[in-house]
């Protein structure tokens, strides 16, 4: 299958979800389910909350779908609704969950560092790790590294300044590392 | 950093069968699926309300054929849903008044007026047989809107109207002479209504309205308490919160600095 015979099936299953056939959003849910979860689990402390989080995702998807005008391809729309049901997420536990951050990483060290890690890595064990990762060194990480938004943008999403978010990034990097044992660290 | 980027790119994992459920169920909660069953309603009844149509034209016809023949030339219309609504017409008072009315609203005066006075004596007969329908005569019947296919029972205004427009000298001469009076629409009433969201006569339309000032309407229930007035009525009532049933509207419209009254009964259906 090419690159447009995929793209035109997906409007099709975008246009059959626009009427509400649910057939057609379980055609959608499988297709992206997967991909998605990866996403989540990503932002999500547990699995559990992983699975919330993608099905808030998908309902928003389904609720916003009228929005995607095609302008970007299918993949992309998907991805950003899941990113902000994550950062609607973060923001909301957030709110009651008091979270301690790591304050004994020194920032001068995090300056300079190879850019690599040269542990072999599990994507499962990347996971494991980032789930055990601080909310905001998390989230921070996230959306920077992984999801390539700028320090910028990532300040305006989490209403942060700049500055903090590249200290921030910085200290969860260290903090990534350290546990993934890389010895670059 | 980029290893870690590329090695949850190229990873995926998929959930358990329980995120599909209950998205699913949420799915049905908050975005629910038009059910089949009630379009099947909805085909049932439509079935029962052209099996009442028919019912009426094969009534009417039979009526038709075995009173006067010269209630034909009272309307040229030729479609069979008008048959009823023509033949069923009973009282003498009531074509009367319609042909009244059609003198003064509707342009098509002669042939509808002779009509009703040649009619008179048979109809006489079919208003004892057929009395306790309530039937009503719609100022202008030759006017087929899809709205009204089970129109049997449309009929505005009988005397009311007709009276004050038999008594209104100034309109009684314009007619009569067929002067230079030409009304700027045809009103039309329909006797039925389904306001049930589905976007087809959701609304009590009464056509042509635009054409008169000071369009009044007021609606009544069976007990005669007021379930919906407008001082200046534009189409645009749905029935509101009325239960299914008959009610009786009086329809007040200006022309030319003369009012109107039209009187009548609809009935609302929520398929």
């Amino acid at each position: 299958m090419n690159v447009t015979d995929r793209e035109s099936d997906i409007q099709t299953l975008v246009n059959g979800c626009l009427k509400n056939d649910r057939l057609s959003q379980r055609q959608l849910y499988d297709r992206y389910a997967s991909q998605m979860f990866v996403l989540c689990r990503r932002y999500a402390n547990s699995d559990e909350e992983a699975e919330d989080m993608l099905m808030e995702g998908f309902m928003q998807v389904f609720k916003s779908l009228r929005t995607f005008k095609g302008d970007s391809s299918f993949n992309t729309w998907i991805h950003s609704v899941m990113v902000n049901t994550a950062i609607s997420h973060y923001r909301s536990i957030r709110k009651y969950r008091n979270e301690q951050l790591p304050n004994e990483l020194d920032d001068e060290s995090l300056l300079g560092v190879d850019e690599t890690i040269t542990t072999a890595l599990d994507a499962r064990i990347v996971i494991d790790a980032l789930q055990r990762m601080p909310e905001t060194y998390r989230t921070v990480f996230n959306l920077h590294a992984l999801e390539g938004y700028t320090f910028a943008k990532v300040g305006e999403m989490l209403g942060k300044k700049e500055d903090s978010m590249r200290v921030v990034f910085l200290r969860a990097r260290k903090w990534l590392r350290r546990e993934l044992g890389d010895e670059n660290e | 950093m980029k290893d870690i980027k590329e090695i949850l790119d190229n990873y995926s994992e998929t959930p358990s069968d329980a995120v599909w459920e209950r998205l699913n169920a949420r799915l049905d909660a908050e975005m629910p699926v038009q059910k089949p069953k009630s379009s099947a309603w909805k085909w049932a009844t439509s079935a029962l309300a052209v099996v009442a149509v028919s019912g009426g034209v094969a009534f009417g016809v039979w009526k038709h054929q075995h009173n006067n023949q010269e209630v034909m030339a009272m309307n040229t219309t030729e479609q069979t849903v008008e048959t009823p609504q023509q033949e069923s017409v009973p009282a003498v008072e009531t074509c009367h008044d319609a042909s009244l009315q059609e003198e003064n609203v509707v342009p098509v005066v002669e042939t509808c007026r002779g009509a009703s006075l040649q009619t008179t004596e048979s109809d006489a007969s079919a208003k004892r047989s057929v009395a306790e329908k309530p039937n009503v005569a719609s100022p202008k019947t030759e006017t087929v809107t899809p709205r009204t296919n089970v129109r049997q029972e449309v009929l505005p205004p009988n005397s009311t109207l007709a009276k004050q427009l038999a008594a209104d000298p100034v309109l009684r001469t314009l007619s009569d002479e067929n002067v230079e009076w030409t009304p700027p629409t045809h009103l039309s009433i329909p006797n039925l209504f389904t306001p049930n969201g589905d976007g087809v006569n959701d609304m009590f339309v009464i056509e042509g309205l635009e054409g008169y000032s000071s369009p009044r309407l007021v609606v009544r229930d069976k007990s005669n308490r007021i379930v919906y007035q407008s001082a200046n009525y534009r189409n645009n009532w749905d029935g509101g919160s009325c239960p299914e049933g008959v009610y009786s509207y009086e329809f007040t419209f200006t022309y030319q600095g003369i009012e109107n009254q039209a009187v009548g009964k609809v009935r609302i259906m929520r398929g």
